[in-house]
């Protein structure tokens, strides 16, 4: 019962601060309160026992990509762009619809699969536990189908940095 | 076997893909100290050598791992994965001998281009072989990142950098989509291996909204590849933008890997949603209509073959809905092997007619004149024959006019398309062929009757790298095109 109400606050927490990313017209706020909604999320993975996801979800996307988004606004140095939510024009009522309807879809999905209560860990999930060590012994499994997409991703990381630097380089001559 | 000896001999099964990634990374290590003693030909050379071997590797495959699953059913072999590696690494072939002499022309010649070449076509590589959402999600992303990089290679061509941006920020928001999906997917499969998500589906997962949200956001991302409407609008822009040998590749190998990636896809879900089927229709007729429609009111050739990419991606769906339907088991066994052959031997026509059509705007191009409105190819039969002649033949075969390779693309997809039943797709399958006939005829006109306007811009002669690419492409869009029975014991999809 204790983890059904800690669950229902944090949801609270994180689609509140969520709808604010989006509808705050001051774009630090909005960046701010997108760092808020991380947090929360890492909070949830918390209670989900999965200990290491936790930890990367706040040193990379609250602390890392948050950081790089916060520099990019202050480079730029984009003000706010208009007083309080914005609510007005098309745009705004299909973003709605679109996302109700992805609501819906998510939620209507997960209480077909699992009824009303809150996911909790599985007893198998709780005895592997989700330290860096059980992701780590996963990770380079060969049995497991997760070795070869990491291996995958590297190439990924070459490609990227090697396209980043063509395009920004400036020219030799 | 232990599971890290059978990870080193699965290994075996992707050494044509290890081919092209060897030689991309040779290109980054060794070319940049090379630059100085005197151009950059070694890197065309070297990454030509990587496509021929990972050819001839390809070709070599030990035939008994046929359908077998490799690291832990993350990638599959079976014949479609090695007939579509044939024409991938065929267009690769092409996309380096056009990259070699137009690169060198627009003085934009530099190593990197072929390192993320041959990167890009690794990772179309992988979708081929994909047996699992992540591994085909990382190809995606490999490819197009290259994509991204090599349409922006021109940096003192304004409209390069603009479709190098497009790209990326549309791209970027597709594979959200994307991944969107497979998050979707994930939670009512509970993993990403087609075999488990296929037995969620056969249990109902596509009757949930879940489900149903995350088969759509996987099929609009691959739509998005491959420039389905309503997921066409970056085409044009880059199409026009890129580099005349970046616009070659990419049109090519976007539609191989995506295409393969969705025949792979409909594998999994079809039969658990009456969706997609329908939804696959509206797609198709909706990208054959509005490619062929908005194509002739174009005047620039580059932006005309980007709507042209659209329309030919809805002959694809169509021959899509026909695999879908197999799969769904209500069209005979017959329709699949049409439909599914159909598909690669039509991607191939495509590749040879746009690596040509695109090989002599490369061709004709110089430092200060990159060649790309109808007005440039004016009377080009009087001033260049050979390229003018080539030319009409890659519009000729675009249009699917008998003689020519397209022709028999577009015929397997229609016979296909009719054996399957679907009268609607057949009729509009016909009807937009004509459509489409105009706007090519337009471009004959130009290059046989008018009269050239003014003296020729000065330009590399002799056989260069796009020249050669028009020759093979001419020479095999006529061979295939008179005997198209050369491919079909290899290109012969059964599955």
């Amino acid at each position: 019962m204790g983890s059904a109400i800690i669950f229902w606050i944090l949801a609270t927490i994180a689609v509140v601060t969520a709808a604010m990313t989006v509808l705050n017209r001051n774009p630090v706020r909005g960046a701010l309160m997108l760092v808020a909604h991380m947090l929360t999320l890492a909070v949830m993975y918390l209670t989900l026992s999965a200990q290491f996801v936790a930890a990367v979800q706040v040193i990379v996307y609250a602390g890392a990509i948050m950081v790089l988004v916060l520099f990019t606004i202050m480079l730029l140095n984009l003000g706010v762009t208009g007083g309080g939510i914005r609510s007005r024009g098309a745009g705004f009522v299909l973003a709605v619809i679109g996302a109700l309807t992805l609501t819906l879809a998510m939620v209507g999905g997960s209480v077909w699969r699992h009824g009303l209560a809150p996911m909790k860990a599985t007893a198998e999930s709780l005895e592997r536990g989700g330290t860096a060590q059980a992701i780590g012994y996963a990770l380079y499994d060969p049995e497991l189908p997760w070795l070869f997409p990491f291996e995958v991703i590297s190439l990924l990381l070459l490609s990227a940095i090697v396209g980043a630097l063509v395009l920004t380089r400036r020219r030799s001559e | 076997m232990s599971g890290s000896s059978r990870f080193i001999a699965d290994l075996s099964a992707l050494y044509p893909a290890l081919a092209l990634i060897g030689a991309s990374g040779l290109i980054l290590l060794v070319m940049p100290f090379l630059r100085r003693c005197g151009g950059n030909s070694g890197s065309a050379t070297i990454s030509g050598l990587g496509v021929l071997a990972a050819l001839a590797l390809l070709i070599r495959l030990p035939g008994e791992g046929f359908g077998a699953t490799l690291f832990a059913e993350t990638l599959v072999t079976d014949s479609l994965s090695t007939a579509s590696a044939f024409v991938l690494l065929l267009s690769g072939l092409l996309a380096v001998l056009i990259a070699q002499s137009y690169l060198k022309v627009r003085e934009i010649d530099e190593p990197e281009y072929y390192a993320i070449l041959l990167l890009s076509m690794a990772g179309a590589y992988l979708m081929l072989l994909a047996n699992d959402l992540l591994i085909l999600f990382l190809g995606l992303e490999l490819m197009s990142f290259g994509f991204y990089a090599m349409a922006g290679f021109a940096r003192r061509d304004g409209r390069s950098g603009e479709a190098a941006l497009k790209y990326f920020l549309t791209g970027a928001f597709a594979s959200a989509l994307f991944l969107y999906g497979i998050m979707l997917i994930y939670g009512v499969s509970a993993s990403t291996e087609f075999a488990k998500i296929q037995s969620a589906v056969a249990h109902g997962a596509l009757h949930t909204p879940m489900g149903l949200a995350g088969m759509i956001l996987i099929i609009a991302g691959l739509g998005f590849k491959v420039a389905a409407v309503p997921f066409h609008q970056w085409a044009p822009d880059v199409y026009e933008g890129a580099p005349t040998s970046a616009t070659a590749f990419l049109a090519a190998t976007a539609k191989i890997g995506a295409f393969v990636g969705l025949i792979r896809v409909l594998d999994v879900f079809a039969g658990g949603s009456q969706t997609l089927i329908p939804m696959l229709r509206v797609l198709a007729i909706a990208t054959m209509i509005y490619g062929n429609l908005v194509a002739i009111a174009q005047t620039n050739v580059k932006r005309m073959l980007g709507y042209s990419a659209v329309a030919h991606a809805g002959y694809l769906l169509a021959a899509m809905v026909c695999v879908a339907m197999h799969y769904e088991g209500t069209a005979g066994a017959r329709t699949n092997t049409a439909a599914m052959s159909a598909s690669v031997f039509y991607l191939l026509a495509y590749a040879l007619a746009g690596f040509g059509a695109f090989g002599v705007l490369a061709y004709l191009s110089s430092r200060d004149k990159d060649v790309q409105t109808l007005d440039d190819l004016r009377g080009l039969v009087q001033r260049d024959a050979p390229s003018g002649y080539a030319l009409i033949l890659f519009m000729l075969s675009l249009a699917g006019i008998p003689a020519t390779v397209g022709f028999i693309g577009k015929w397997q997809i229609f016979y296909a398309v009719l054996i399957g039943g679907d009268m609607t797709l057949a009729v509009t399958i016909a009807l937009t062929s004509a459509m489409g006939a105009y706007y090519y005829l337009r471009v004959v006109w130009y290059a046989a009757f008018e009269s050239a306007s003014g003296p020729d811009a000065p330009r590399q002669v002799g056989l260069t790298g796009a020249g050669l690419t028009v020759f093979v492409s001419a020479f095999a869009t006529l061979l295939l095109g008179i005997v198209p029975g050369l491919l079909t014991g290899f290109l012969q999809v059964v599955k």
